[in-house]
Order: structure tokens, then C-alpha cells, then sequence
């Protein structure tokens, strides 16, 4: 008995702890998102040709200048529109409190890009707006509205309001869930409203805001349609002119390892911010806060400032892109159309299926098997959410294109695309990139069941497998369709990387509309647009009764 | 015949300095129940989770009827232990009906003999006709028997219980306990429990295990380690009682109620400190002076409802005591008499190496 000593044996429990079925699934998994990573990387630090040389002379203090600049922009507007609006409807009570409560997250169904182009076209010469300006009052408008939204500040305003509902979400729900005896002490040391919240409430809420605004980055450096619509030069414009206009796969590959450093240097900077600070009310009675009521010019005036983000981020838009479909419904639905919806639901369906499966996988092997490197190993599967689509596609394309010359080679068949260009090819970026947010719903729904479920169920002669299937499937219902909902609308709306890695001719909603966005034809982008958006807010309303109806 | 035996069994955690169970060893008999008992964090869980394969062992040997369940070469898994569990929470599958709960476990058996057993289960847990409801439908002890129906329905060879009584009405625990012991003396089932209340291993345990800090500290039948405790933890754990110091002078153990007249244990030096439990049931008061009763100074008296609780302190000594009296029997507010009788007095053998705990000054 005992460890015999100068020699060591892997005991049978080890070996049943650390190499089985599910840890070799989840293995494989972490090694998906590996693959693009490694591919940069080694990218990265091969020489660069003459395209790249140009690159880093002209044009990469723009893109790094510009990027910096729109991050910056868009996370002082989201934290003032987000922060702001969260503060005031915990606090203050004024007509029509209660709906922009929700409607504040709208937004988050119209895509960046989507609302961009709108505004484009809702300013620009020939609009609606623009000739109604004209025609009724007589003034004669310049070629755009107020500004000219093509540009930094206009693309500065646009990620904004289409991406603060992260700030407001993550702020709004932490001012309620914290107890009014906080607030109530610091007004009878004598603090006025105002001064609690700077002294008291942005402090506090310092690690949810920080983790809302570093979600907005991501998606920032993410963003293509916007800076480019726009005509704003960034990093992922520029990956996209390396890889088409100057055809140099290298360049493209070194500023897509620039743009992952921009990445973790983001992801560092969040964990230092949001370190292990978690400043929750101490235990005790929970009260909410009594709000004040406003009452005449400022009860209004406040409901219309509130209004304002919904308005200019969700409502104005929306019923300009209604008043385009209707104008060019008959236009655009052709022979073509229905296969584009089918298209873009079976893809998105597809890809939810598989992140959903996936993440089920990883997130039951780190319950059943919990272990230091399995957290790693899982951690680090879900890292894919952080590499820009762009990126990503850069990174599967590589090493996916070095695979089929290695298969032509062996098959002697010439030159043919059999991996890349296919559907293959483009769920397994989406794999890489939204199994975090399949990962996220279903673990905190796992989490929520008690352990002890798996132990009863594997003490009545059930395996793993089967307990997975007959009982903690059931039982995380929720999380799983919450999982599979998101994925399914992230995919539905993406672009950069569908963009790059589709099959040849194929399009899906999201690139329809975009394309006859820039071919100057915004009315007809409407219907594809609408679509996108119906599906969105859709899946937000069920969003939201599936998480306020979790099983019995 | 013994059902059980766990042989040495350690278990460290990672990251953890202290063993969470130490050299743990074991043997029951079919159709014994045995009750760890211990404060939270003693190790008395670790030792049920090893017992059905949910933690492993660093160290150690597990033989269930006669097979290895673990040593340092083989491990059986859970699912072929042939041990049926109820959790603290009863880990009743909340999307299952009670039927369905019931026959979870005997999914590799016929069809009709799913329904022959489960039927059985739930006629003999009394909850015949309970078969659609879901768990949340069911109050606490009605859960608890669900539970206990489901562990027993594939008739494992040993039942285990975490915390039994834990989410059950104090108002109710009584009964409860009561019915479920005979239901499990009427099977025959041999169980291993675990609990941090001594009421729970009185109404329950043929034998009790008391643990601390991962090691057992004494093991025999509730009575023996009620009335012959090992030491000062022990005698503290099951009830309020009384320590008295005493030390061996001229081959007599003195103490400050007096020199005893019994005879000193064997192996006691001269000089040699020694301690004594005396539970306050034990210690009666009297009027009357005579050699036997001593003289205390009353100091404080608390209505606990079945009994008055009385702190004293002794004339002679200063040494606090406390004693119960009936509720009804008036106690003066003064000097008076108390009276012990030797054979209540309790030699603590592992005691006074042991720190022991005092009486509040």
C-alpha cells in the first residue's frame, strides 16, 4: 500500500479522470481555435513582401490612428448613453419609464452595419427626408443633412447606437440589483442625487461597466461593414484590401497578427480593470430604490432625452427601412429570394446546431471531470469570440487552402477548391468564433443545477452519456435554446467572415443587403435588412421568456 | 457477515494542507446502521463520497462484499457499486414524474419488473398513488421518501445517507426519524449515515463513528460512547456537561468536590492530572447538610422550559458547575447544597492531554 517511491504509475483514477471520450472531444475543440490562432502567428513572423513594405509606409499609421480613434469614440458614447440612461431610470420615475426600460435594448437587433447605411441614406441628397426639407420648407440642403455622416465621427455615432444596449444591459441590471441602504446612507451624510452617482454608483459599477465596454470593442474591432461603408480606413478594411486589391496573403495575415495584438492587449487591460473586485451590497435586506418622481417640463424632457438613443438607434431607422421595403418589395423579391432566406436560416441553423452541440460537450467534461488544465483547455476554446471575423477567416483560409493543394497533390486532380469555398469551411469559423456565447448560456445554466443530479443518476447505473442525455439536458432546456437562439441570429447578421470564406455565388441575407448598400441601391437593401432585424428582436422577446421560465 | 470494510483510507484535496481523512477504517455488518456523526468539515462526507466512488481515495483500501472496490490498482465505478445514495437535497430529478424518479434506476430491467419493484418501493415508503406528481409538488419528508424509494428500488447492498434530517421540519424530525428507522430495520436495509446532530445517530445508529479533523475519535453503540466518552471533545459533543479536574495524591484521586473514594485507574502515577465529565442531569439539590452534600453559591438560573438550568459555584473551590433541576422545584437564590453521586462521575482516559473546554467564566 502506498505510492512506491522513485517510481511513478499513473493510478486508474487519474487515467479515468484526465483521458477519456469527453476530454478527448473537448481537446479537439480547443484545437479549432488553435488552428487559426497558430496560423497568424507563424504568418506573423515570416517575412513580408513588397505589398507589405507599402503597407507599413502609407498605411499602417492610419489604420492604427483610426482604429485607436474609434474605439476611444465609441466607448466614451456608450458608457455616457449606456451608464446614463441605466443611472437615470433607477433612480428618477417619468412617463413612459417603464417602456424605454426595454426598448433601450432594441437597438441590439439592428446591426451596425445595417443601421449605418440607413443613416447614410436617411441624410444623404436624394432622400426622403432630404426632399421633403427641400420641397416644403424651400431650403436647399447640401449633399448631406447636418454632416457628412461618411466619415470618423459618423461612424463613431453609428457603433454607438447600435452598441450601447451592452453597457446600458450589464449597468441597469447591477443599479437594480443593489440595495437602497447604500444610497440611502450616503443621502443622509448629505449627498445629492448627482454626487451619489459620481461618488457612489460609477465607482461601484466599475467592474459591470468595464466588462460591458470591453464587449463593445470586441465588437468594434470585429466591425467591417460600418468602417468600410463608411470609407473609415482600420485595421479590417485594411486586411481586406491586402487579401483583394494588392492579392498579398502575407499582408494580410501580419496586419491581422497587428490587430490580435490590439486584441489582447484589450483583453489584458479588462482583467486588470475588472481584477477581483465584485463590489455587491453585503449581505443583508435587499430594498430596491425608491425612485423619484419627476413631475411637469422635466418629466418630459428627461422621457425625451431617455428616448433619444431608441429613436435614432432603433425607431427612426426601422421605419425608414419599412417605408424602403414597401417601395421596393416588388423590385427585390425575384426568383432569388426565397433561396436567399433558406439559405441564410439553414446556415445560421446549421451553425447554432453545431456551437450548440459543442458547447454542451466542453461545458459537461468541465463539470464532470473539473481539473485545473480542463478549465484551461475550456477557457481557451472560448477564446475565438476575441479574433475579429476578419481575422479569423484569414486564419481558416490559410491553413484550409495549404490542405487542398495537400489533397490534390495526393489525389492528382489538379487545381480544385475541396475544403475551401465550402460550407465546411465556413461552420467551422463559426464554431470557432460563437462557441463563448454557446458556452456562456449553457454553463450558467448548468451551474444552476446541482451536481448532486449527475451523482444520483450515475449511483442508479447510468453513464455519463446517459445522464447527460436523460437528465441534464432536460434540465438545461433554457440554456440550451437561449445558446442556440444567439448563435443563430449572430450568425444571421454576420459579415466579415462570411464575406471571405462563403462558397462561390453564395449569399445570405446579411451580404444581399450590404452589397446593394454599397452599390448605392440602400432602398433595396431594406427587405434583406428587415428581415435580419424582425429575426433579431424576435429572438430577443424569446429571449427573454425563456429566461423568465426556467423548467418547473 | 460484513458487508463493508474500508481499510486506512486517507484523502488530502489539492491545495489543501490538512488531510481531509486520515488512515479512515471500517467494518459493517448486513443489516446494521451506522452513523458518522461529526461538525461540519470532520470528513465525515469525504468518507460517504469515497465510500460511493464520487471522490478517490489517495491511499487506501474499499472491499464492498468481498470484491475490491478500491485499492491502490482498481477502482470501481460508481454506476457497479451496488450502492444506493440519498443526498442531502435528495437530487430528485425535477423534470421527472415520482414514478419515473423511482424507476430511473432500473432502466436494465424488464419492463415488468421495473413496475413490480417500483410498485413495491412506493407501497412501502407510503406513497402509493403519489405516481404522477413531480417533486416540487411534494412536501420535504414526502421528497425525502421519494428518495428513499428510489435508492432502494434496484436493491443496492448498502444504502448511504448524507445529512438525512437536514431539510426536514424541527417540528417533524422526530416523527420522521422514527418511521424511518423501522421502515429500514423492517428491510433489513444496512446503511451508512452521515449527520452533525447526536439526536439524529440516538434515534437512528446501531453504531456511531465520531469524527474530527478527518481521524475518528471513538466508535461503539450510541450508548457506550454517550456514557464513555474518550475525552473532553467527545464528552462536550453529545450535551452540555461539566469538566472536573482531578489529580492523584497518597494513591487517592483528589478533586473539588473531594477525595474520591474510588480506586485510582491503573497505570495513574502520583501527581498525575486527571479529568472527570459529570453531566448536569446528574447533579441533584438538597437542603439538607450531611457528609455527602457540598455547599455551592447559586449564581445564575435560566427556564429552559423541561428543565431549569443552574450555575453554581463552589464554597470550597470557586469552580463553576451546572446542573438541571425540574422546572417546578424552587431553587434558593443563595447558599445551599448539591449533591453527586461518585458513579456519575466519568473518567475521561484521554484526557487532560487533550485542551478541554471550560465552563463560561
Amino acid at each position: 500500500m502506498g505510492v512506491r517511491p522513485g517510481r511513478f504509475r499513473m493510478s486508474p483514477t487519474f487515467r479515468r479522470r484526465h483521458f477519456n471520450g469527453w476530454v478527448a472531444g473537448s481537446l479537439l475543440l480547443a484545437a479549432t481555435v488553435a488552428l487559426p490562432l497558430i496560423s497568424i502567428f507563424s504568418g506573423f513572423l515570416s517575412a513580408g513582401d513588397l505589398a507589405w513594405q507599402h503597407i507599413t509606409e502609407e498605411l499602417l499609421p492610419g489604420y492604427l490612428y483610426n482604429t485607436l480613434l474609434l474605439m476611444l469614440g465609441v466607448s466614451l458614447l456608450v458608457l455616457i448613453i449606456g451608464v446614463g440612461s441605466a443611472w437615470v431610470l433607477s433612480v428618477f420615475d417619468f412617463p413612459g419609464r417603464n417602456i424605454l426600460q426595454w426598448a433601450l435594448i432594441l437597438p441590439i437587433a439592428m446591426p451596425a452595419y445595417i443601421l449605418g447605411f440607413t443613416w447614410a441614406g436617411l441624410l444623404d441628397y436624394t432622400s426622403p427626408v432630404s426632399i421633403f426639407v427641400r420641397n416644403t420648407w424651400g431650403v436647399e440642403t447640401g449633399p448631406y443633412l447636418f454632416f457628412n455622416i461618411l466619415s470618423l465621427p459618423g461612424a463613431i455615432v453609428i457603433l454607438a447606437l447600435s452598441l450601447y444596449p451592452y453597457v446600458y444591459l450589464s449597468a441597469y441590471v447591477w443599479f437594480s440589483n443593489q440595495s437602497a441602504t447604500v444610497f440611502e446612507a450616503a443621502a443622509s451624510l448629505g449627498h445629492s442625487r448627482l454626487s451619489q452617482f459620481w461618488r457612489l454608483a460609477i465607482p461601484m459599477a466599475r467592474p459591470a461597466m468595464v466588462a460591458g465596454v470591453s464587449l463593445v470593442l470586441m465588437e468594434v474591432l470585429n466591425d467591417y461593414g460600418v468602417v468600410s461603408y463608411f470609407g473609415v480606413d482600420t485595421f479590417t478594411t485594411g486586411i481586406f484590401t491586402a487579401w483583394f486589391s494588392f492579392g498579398s496573403k502575407i499582408s494580410a495575415i501580419k496586419l491581422s497578427g497587428y490587430l490580435m495584438i490590439l486584441v489582447f492587449a484589450l483583453l489584458i487591460v479588462e482583467r486588470m480593470q475588472r481584477g477581483n473586485k465584485r463590489y455587491d451590497t453585503l449581505k443583508g435586506q435587499y430594498r430596491p430604490y425608491q425612485k423619484t418622481k419627476l413631475k411637469g417640463f422635466r418629466a418630459y424632457a428627461t422621457s425625451l432625452l431617455i428616448a433619444l438613443p431608441v429613436l435614432l438607434g432603433f425607431a427612426i431607422p426601422a421605419a425608414m427601412l419599412i417605408y424602403w421595403a414597401i417601395l421596393t418589395l416588388p423590385l427585390v423579391m425575384d426568383y432569388s429570394f426565397l433561396p436567399l432566406i433558406i439559405n441564410s436560416f439553414m446556415l445560421a441553423a446549421s451553425a447554432a446546431g453545431i456551437v450548440v452541440l459543442a458547447t454542451i460537450l466542453t461545458s459537461y467534461t468541465l463539470r464532470s471531470f473539473p481539473s485545473k488544465w480542463i478549465q484551461v483547455l475550456v477557457r481557451f476554446s472560448n477564446m475565438g469570440y476575441a479574433i475579429p471575423g476578419a481575422v479569423l477567416a484569414i486564419g481558416i483560409m490559410v491553413p484550409f487552402l495549404w490542405m487542398d493543394t495537400q489533397l490534390n497533390l495526393l489525389t492528382q486532380n489538379g487545381r480544385q477548391l475541396i475544403l475551401t469555398g465550402t460550407w465546411l469551411t465556413l461552420l467551422f469559423a463559426y464554431l470557432v468564433r460563437f462557441m463563448a456565447v454557446g458556452f456562456n448560456n449553457i454553463e450558467s445554466s448548468l451551474t444552476k443545477t446541482s451536481t448532486s443530479l449527475d451523482e444520483a443518476a450515475r449511483s442508479l447505473g447510468h453513464s455519463y452519456r446517459t445522464t447527460l442525455v436523460r437528465i441534464i439536458i432536460p434540465l438545461i432546456r433554457p440554456g440550451v435554446l437561449a445558446a442556440g437562439l444567439l448563435v443563430f441570429i449572430d450568425v444571421l447578421k454576420e459579415l466579415p467572415l462570411t464575406l471571405i470564406l462563403r462558397p462561390f455565388n453564395f449569399d445570405t441575407l446579411a451580404i444581399r443587403s450590404y452589397e446593394y448598400a454599397t452599390d448605392e441601391r440602400v432602398p433595396e437593401a431594406a427587405p434583406s435588412a428587415l428581415i435580419i432585424i424582425f429575426m433579431g428582436l424576435l429572438a430577443v422577446y424569446l429571449l427573454s421568456k425563456i429566461t423568465k421560465n426556467p423548467v418547473r | 457477515m460484513t458487508i463493508l470494510s474500508a481499510r486506512h483510507i486517507s484523502k488530502t484535496y489539492p491545495g489543501s494542507r490538512f488531510p481531509a481523512l486520515s488512515q479512515f477504517s471500517l467494518d459493517i455488518q448486513a443489516g446494521e446502521i451506522v452513523g458518522l456523526l461529526g461538525e461540519s468539515g470532520c470528513g465525515k462526507t469525504t468518507a460517504l463520497r469515497i465510500l460511493a466512488g464520487f471522490e478517490t481515495a489517495d491511499h487506501g483500501t474499499l472491499t464492498i462484499q468481498n470484491k475490491i472496490a478500491f485499492n491502490n490498482k482498481q477502482f470501481t465505478d460508481p454506476t457497479q457499486r451496488d450502492i444506493g445514495i440519498i443526498f442531502q437535497d435528495y437530487a430528485l430529478f425535477p423534470h421527472l414524474t415520482v414514478w419515473k424518479n423511482i424507476t430511473f434506476g432500473l432502466n436494465k430491467k424488464s419492463g415488468k419488473n421495473q413496475r413490480k419493484l417500483a410498485s413495491e418501493m412506493m407501497d412501502l415508503v407510503g406513497l402509493a398513488g403519489y405516481d404522477n406528481r413531480y417533486p416540487h409538488q411534494l412536501s420535504g419528508g414526502q421528497q425525502q421518501r421519494v428518495a428513499l424509494a428510489r435508492a432502494m428500488a434496484p436493491r443496492p447492498k448498502i444504502l448511504l445517507m448524507d445529512e438525512p434530517f437536514s431539510n426536514i421540519d424541527t417540528v417533524k424530525k422526530n416523527q420522521i426519524r422514527q418511521e424511518l428507522h423501522s421502515l429500514l430495520k423492517k428491510t433489513g436495509s444496512t446503511v451508512i449515515f452521515v449527520t452533525h446532530d447526536t439526536r439524529d445517530v440516538m434515534a437512528m445508529a446501531d453504531q456511531v463513528i465520531v469524527m474530527k479533523e478527518g481521524q475518528v475519535l471513538q466508535q461503539g453503540t450510541p450508548q457506550a460512547v454517550f456514557k464513555s466518552p474518550r475525552n473532553a471533545y467527545l464528552a462536550g459533543f453529545f450535551g452540555n456537561t461539566n469538566f472536573i479536574e482531578g489529580r492523584m495524591v497518597n494513591g487517592q484521586i483528589r478533586t473539588d468536590l473531594g477525595p474520591l473514594a474510588m480506586d485510582a485507574p491503573v497505570g495513574l502515577t502520583e501527581d498525575q492530572p486527571v479529568l472527570f465529565s459529570l453531566r448536569p442531569g446528574d447533579i441533584s439539590l438538597t437542603n439538607e447538610k450531611d457528609g455527602q452534600s457540598i455547599p455551592v453559591q447559586i449564581e445564575r438560573q435560566r427556564f429552559m422550559g423541561e428543565f431549569t438550568e443552574v450555575e453554581c459555584r463552589l464554597v470550597a473551590s470557586g469552580t463553576r458547575l451546572l446542573f438541571h433541576v425540574p422546572p417546578n422545584q424552587p431553587v434558593p437564590n443563595k447558599t445551599t447544597y448539591i449533591q453527586i453521586s461518585e458513579k456519575d462521575l466519568h473518567l475521561l482516559p484521554e484526557s487532560p492531554t487533550h485542551g478541554h473546554p471550560r465552563l463560561k467564566d
